[in-house]
């Protein structure tokens, strides 16, 4: 089975899932954190959105930390949700009709005209990115809990629906 | 690197990023929760433990039931978690290790009182079941010990704790 058979089904149900617990971020609680040490829920869901695309990696061979910016977090659930889905969107062209060549490209982190890592692309994509959000989402499901709204079940029913 | 490899490559790093996550947990306060509808330190814990033992049914019968489902670790004390936890990753890791990449795509059913409830290639019962329902919860134990004032460890990056 090619790569981008098994890695694109797989990016559209995670984004589904993930989507669901963006569509409940509560507005007025965007600068809420659970401790000192934590990120805001704002900060947080705003990482979860970034890590949702997958575009630079898919189309270029290197990633320049030297040159690199994080984007400001989302002011408002309507911009991180805007946000989210043009990175949706525009992973999925990129990612449609991949050769399993060119998902096995060699993919680079430099710092300058250093290399610091090297991985092939899907490797990039599926244990790094991937996983990375998922991690991120799991600790947005603990914030929403403790910010009193309701959970949407993920990887099996949630306290609050999903139960049979 | 075929996609066995990369996947127990990928399997090695998240266990025992796990690992390093479920030996912090408070051995005194692992009945605590964060909410009321929260689960406890020990029910995040047993449930880690016990979503790796899909492993081996997923990646040798053609299909399983789930009133055959293995037995959660015995107790929710920290030992037996921890016990249970690495028993699991031993004998996946061993199967894994011994698959091939056309084994790896056979598919295999879930089934309850003989309905078909889930069908996965065996490649995606240890990528998804397995690692990605594992990645999901670890999130959430990660915010259970920040709660405690437990120092996180690195995951995917440094955490405000650990680099």
């Amino acid at each position: 089975m090619p790569i981008v058979d098994q890695l694109l089904p797989e990016y559209e149900r995670e984004m589904a899932l993930t989507r669901r617990l963006l569509e409940r971020l509560p507005a007025a609680r965007l600068s809420w954190s659970p401790h000192p040490r934590s990120m805001s829920l704002g900060a947080l869901a705003s990482h979860v959105v970034e890590l949702a695309d997958w575009q630079d990696v898919i189309s270029r061979p290197a990633f320049d930390v030297s040159a690199a910016s994080m984007p400001p977090p989302s002011a408002s659930p309507a911009e991180a949700l805007d946000r989210f889905d043009r990175h949706v969107a525009g992973t999925r062209r990129a990612l449609d009709g991949r050769t399993d060549g060119e998902l096995l490209d060699i993919w680079s982190v430099t710092r300058g005209d250093d290399t610091l890592l090297t991985m092939p692309k899907v490797t990039m994509l599926r244990a790094v990115l991937l996983n990375h959000l998922i991690h991120h989402r799991g600790q947005l499901t603990v914030y929403l809990r403790l910010n009193g709204v309701p959970l949407p079940s993920i990887y099996g029913p949630s306290a609050d629906e999903g139960a049979s | 690197m075929t996609s066995r490899d990369a996947l127990l490559a990928q399997f090695d790093r998240e266990t025992a990023t796990t690992r390093r996550l479920l030996e912090r947990m408070p051995a005194d306060r692992l009945s605590w929760s964060p909410h009321p509808k929260s689960t406890s330190f020990a029910g995040l814990g047993r449930h880690l433990a016990h979503m790796i033992s899909w492993g081996p049914p997923g990646l040798t019968a053609a299909s399983t039931d789930v009133r055959d489902r293995p037995p959660l670790p015995p107790t929710p004390a920290l030992a037996d978690i921890l016990h249970a936890f690495d028993a699991n990753v031993a004998a996946v890791r061993a199967l894994l290790a011994g698959r091939t990449d056309a084994e790896l795509a056979e598919v295999w059913t879930l089934t309850h009182e003989g309905q078909p409830i889930l069908t996965s290639t065996r490649y995606a019962v240890v990528q998804s079941l397995i690692l990605s329902h594992m990645v999901h919860h670890r999130g959430q134990l990660s915010v259970y010990l920040r709660l405690n004032d437990i120092p996180v460890p690195a995951i995917y990056g440094p955490s405000a704790d650990e680099a």
